[in-house]
């Protein structure tokens, strides 16, 4: 048997957060939060029509749903909501992997310097590649994984960050 | 997040702020629900867990299906399979939550990291493994030579808070007997 880390997607009601909760909740146990809870029972339905066996819970607070995971995306579309979120979850994402993912041709300001003990990657998402940055070895190999899942090409660069 | 870990570290050693705020960096605080995993025997035991709320329970499954019970760890305690942790070897254990928990993880990297960065925290887990070993020894001369009313009464003189919190049929497979056997203990006892 085998322990799979648990995934947290902050804006799951964003189509990048649809698009990740479809494509990895085979794979991981997902913990879906948005503020919008009726939207969120949608997108778990049309997932669980698809996948019955997908181990789905859904949360309406990012500070507990980075607390219980072992791996947190932020996707939310919009800059302030991120910058927002990222300081509600800092103290919970200590040591933990931390996606944040920039819509395609969105220059939002990255997250690393409000999350500075969490294991940090930036996400470009594209049309067909996803440009994966961040310095953590192993963090920025689940993250390829991730981004594999979701039926991109991930493009790994020397981070900058 | 820290309250409980902060005030057992303090009770065995002495640590400054500046160290505390250190030695937060290396724990990631995680919460999990009841009955759920932390490790499943076959993975290898990757953190260190201190229990800041909660309770969990450490065992093994036998080819017949039959748990049998090796720790438990409540608010204050630690619980890995340190066999696993320290030899990067499969473990042979499952470790879950009686009830809902909140824990602080420490990875075998950080946890080396943070010993040389902190040399207090040496001291302190030092102090941690050697009560560790003291408390094996005491248990598995306990399993060789004590009769089933006599590990009960051990248990219940030196782990009160255990006997109270845990459901019956965790401590009998704990103690290594059946659970009709510790009901006929109990009702000898209060007699």
């Amino acid at each position: 048997m085998q322990y799979n880390n648990i995934v947290a997607i902050l804006g799951a009601n964003s189509d990048v957060g649809q698009r990740i909760a479809n494509s990895i909740s085979g794979q991981y146990p997902v913990l879906l939060m948005d503020a919008d809870k009726e939207a969120l029972n949608k997108v778990q339905k049309a997932i669980q029509a698809n996948n019955p066996a997908a181990n789905i819970t859904l949360l309406e607070c990012s500070k507990e749903a980075s607390w219980e995971a072992d791996i947190v995306i932020i996707a939310v579309e919009k800059e302030a909501e991120q910058q927002l979120i990222a300081e509600r979850i800092n103290e919970f994402t200590t040591c933990k992997i931390v996606i944040q993912i920039r819509p395609e041709n969105n220059s939002m300001q990255h997250l690393q310097h409000k999350l500075p003990y969490a294991k940090f990657m930036l996400v470009d998402w594209g049309n067909t590649a996803a440009i994966v940055e961040g310095k953590d070895e192993m963090a920025l190999s689940v993250t390829g994984e991730i981004i594999h899942l979701c039926g991109l090409k991930p493009i790994f660069k020397k981070s900058l960050i | 997040m820290f309250e409980v870990f902060f005030s057992q570290v303090k009770d065995k050693v002495l640590i400054s702020e500046q160290e505390q705020n250190l030695v937060k960096t290396f724990f990631s605080p995680k919460k999990i629900r009841k009955k759920q995993y932390l490790l499943q025997e076959g993975d290898v035991c990757k953190h260190l867990a201190f229990v800041e709320k909660g309770l969990l329970r450490s065992y093994s499954v036998d080819e017949k299906g039959t748990e049998h019970m090796i720790h438990f760890a409540w608010e204050g305690w630690w619980m890995a399979d340190i066999l696993s942790f320290l030899s990067v070897e499969p473990s042979t254990y499952f470790i879950d939550a009686i009830e809902e928990s909140e824990l602080l993880l420490i990875s075998f990297q950080g946890f080396e990291e943070m010993l040389l960065k902190v040399p207090v925290m040496e001291r302190y887990f030092r102090i941690l493994f050697q009560n560790n070993i003291i408390s094996k020894e005491r248990r598995l001369i306990q399993s060789l030579a004590y009769s089933a009313e006599e590990k009960y009464l051990h248990l219940l003189a030196n782990n009160p808070k255990l006997v109270q919190k845990i459901p019956q049929n965790l401590i009998a497979s704990y103690l290594g007997i059946t659970p009709e056997t510790l009901s006929r203990i109990k009702r000898k006892i209060t007699q």
